[in-house]
């Protein structure tokens, strides 16, 4: 359930961070895929034969999916009238199923060149990573989002 | 007592790296942040992938935040890449730096006789760094003096075995954090025992045999803190690589005539209905898609969809650029613009084009990337978002023989 607190440029600052643990099962992944309309991959997402032929030891997660995780983890904390102005993620690294993934978002930078509606509001820039419980950042990458001033 | 400086040896920024995501200037105001929590660290060399563009400055930005900010490149050769420092028109002159496996020798040889410096980066990755081509093929490391062991990409196995190869074959060591976000500058750096302000002074040091730097993780820079011991090189943990994969040499071939050709993909409309599906499909609960008075109030005065659904219809792709190389692919980024909101009624239309092709490589070998990028606009004629997928083409059986 999204939360509908609402948070406040003000109210953030460089150097914040938060964090949520997914852990993707093949039940999640064979759902996500019907319900985004993905292509199956050649079947790398779900079937181990086929993960294989495509030289990996086992079905991955697909990219949109842990790209998905990460914007779930922003739009939450931001609240409904933030916005997300760009999510630019790089798959460096398989994501296998029942990984344990930590999903953190860090405020790298704030500033007032947002424009919430005309409102004034303030961009705030994250770098967002999908880390492993191998010590590895499968998935990297940044988000600008745009969330209200206080008034 | 000398001045000691701290400085990041290996960071990419989105000015000139495909897959960076930190500008100069984030890097910049993370530093300072960094700083008040009373970590060291005075500055970075901006060692972009494969280009190195000999008019970009960044030292008036830099001394905005009292920091060094300097520049060199990381170019690809048959032992993996190499970081260069004290790049000069006449080095550039003898190689094509997009080329991802130039012949080392002649680039340490190339940098030191000009001038400058090379140093093996991410000494223990498996393919793009030295250590396993030591191992496999009995490189003799002709010519270079200085590797990177500690690599902040890295994890410790790999960064161990560089220190192992550093000890045997008497080489010089920094660390560095190759950084492509902001927030992993410095994580680790080196520490000289001198001042230093310009590439000039860099240089210099890493070409002085009795000059004294050593690598250090950006935890250990902290006034009393019990420094970390080097990572060690015995294979507790073994990463998971494919073992595949080749560094190429061949010419990458494509047809060149399709990239930036836009073509219309398909349209749909935007309705509540559609709109209400979406959210119940991937539990998008925020009210300013699904209830209609908490959004007449808010800044839209109405629903609206989620930026998401742009996606969620199926469209063409651009032209094919018919890339020869590999016999898999796979996704290697995704990059999404949203500018306008999308309101029922909506008509939106997407036009896609090819908007790049290049190769480089990586731990698992040689890849080939296609960026597609398509951008949806409406009835009106406005963008009101756009979507960037790069796919990487990759080689993962054995290929002929002689392999």
């Amino acid at each position: 359930m999204a939360d509908l607190t609402q948070r406040y440029f003000e109210d953030v600052s460089v150097g914040d961070e938060f964090e949520e643990t997914q852990q993707p099962t093949h039940d999640h992944v064979v759902a996500f895929i019907a319900a985004a309309g993905l292509p199956d991959g050649g079947g790398r997402f779900t079937d181990p034969v086929r993960a294989k032929a495509a030289g990996l030891p086992a079905p991955i997660v697909p990219g949109p999916m842990s790209a998905s995780m990460l914007t779930r983890l922003v739009t939450d904390w931001m609240g409904p009238l933030g916005r997300v102005l760009s999510l630019d993620v790089s798959f460096r690294r398989p994501v296998h199923h029942e990984d344990l993934l930590r999903c953190v978002a860090l405020v790298t930078d704030v500033n007032g060149e947002g424009d919430f509606e005309g409102t004034g509001a303030g961009a705030v820039h994250l770098d967002v990573t999908l880390e492993n419980d191998r010590g590895e950042k499968p998935v990297q990458g940044t988000a600008v989002v745009e969330l209200p001033r206080r008034v | 007592m000398p001045d000691a400086t701290y400085l990041d040896l290996h960071v990419h920024s989105s000015d000139g790296s495909d897959d960076a995501g930190g500008t100069v200037e984030g890097y910049l105001k993370w530093i300072a942040a960094r700083r008040k929590l009373g970590f060291k660290i005075d500055g970075f060399v901006v060692t972009e992938h494969r280009r190195f563009d000999l008019d970009r400055d960044y030292s008036e930005l830099a001394a905005r935040y009292d920091a060094v900010v300097l520049r060199g490149v990381e170019v690809e050769t048959t032992i993996g890449h190499v970081l260069v420092f004290g790049v000069t028109p006449e080095f550039l002159a003898k190689f094509d730096l997009s080329s991802v496996s130039l012949p080392y020798e002649e680039v340490f040889k190339a940098a030191w006789e000009t001038g400058g410096v090379a140093v093996g980066a991410h000494a223990g990755r498996p393919r793009i760094g030295c250590v396993e081509h030591v191992d496999e093929r009995g490189v003799t490391l002709e010519g270079v003096r200085v590797i990177e062991a500690l690599n902040g990409g890295s994890n410790d196995y790999e960064n161990g075995r560089a220190f192992d190869l550093a000890d045997a074959r008497g080489l010089r060591v920094i660390g560095s954090s190759d950084s492509h976000f902001v927030s992993a500058l410095g994580r680790c750096l080196t520490r000289f025992d001198r001042t230093i302000k310009t590439m000039d002074d860099l240089v210099a040091t890493l070409r002085d045999p009795s000059a004294s730097f050593a690598p250090m993780y950006l935890d250990d820079t902290k006034d009393g803190v019990e420094p970390r011991p080097r990572p060690s090189g015995a294979a507790v943990f073994l990463p998971g690589t494919s073992g595949q994969g080749s560094l190429g040499g061949d010419d990458l071939e494509y047809d060149r005539s399709v990239v930036g050709r836009e073509v219309p993909v398909g349209k749909f409309e935007v309705t509540r209905e559609l709109i209400a599906e979406y959210c119940e499909a991937l539990d998008q609960t925020n009210p300013l898609y699904t209830d209609e008075a908490f959004a007449a109030a808010g800044p839209h005065k109405g629903i609206i969809a989620p930026p998401g659904i742009v996606q969620s219809v199926r469209m063409d792709g651009p032209p094919d650029p018919k890339v020869t190389f590999g016999d898999t692919t796979m996704m290697a980024g995704q990059r999404h613009e949203y500018y306008l909101p999308v309101r029922p009624g909506d008509t939106i239309e997407g036009f896609a084009q090819v908007k790049e092709v290049y190769e480089k490589t990586g731990r698992s070998g040689r890849m080939v990337f296609v960026v597609r990028r398509t951008r949806y606009a409406n009835q009106h004629g406005e963008d009101v978002a756009a979507v960037e997928s790069t796919s990487a083409h990759r080689q993962v059986k054995p290929t002929g023989e002689g392999e």
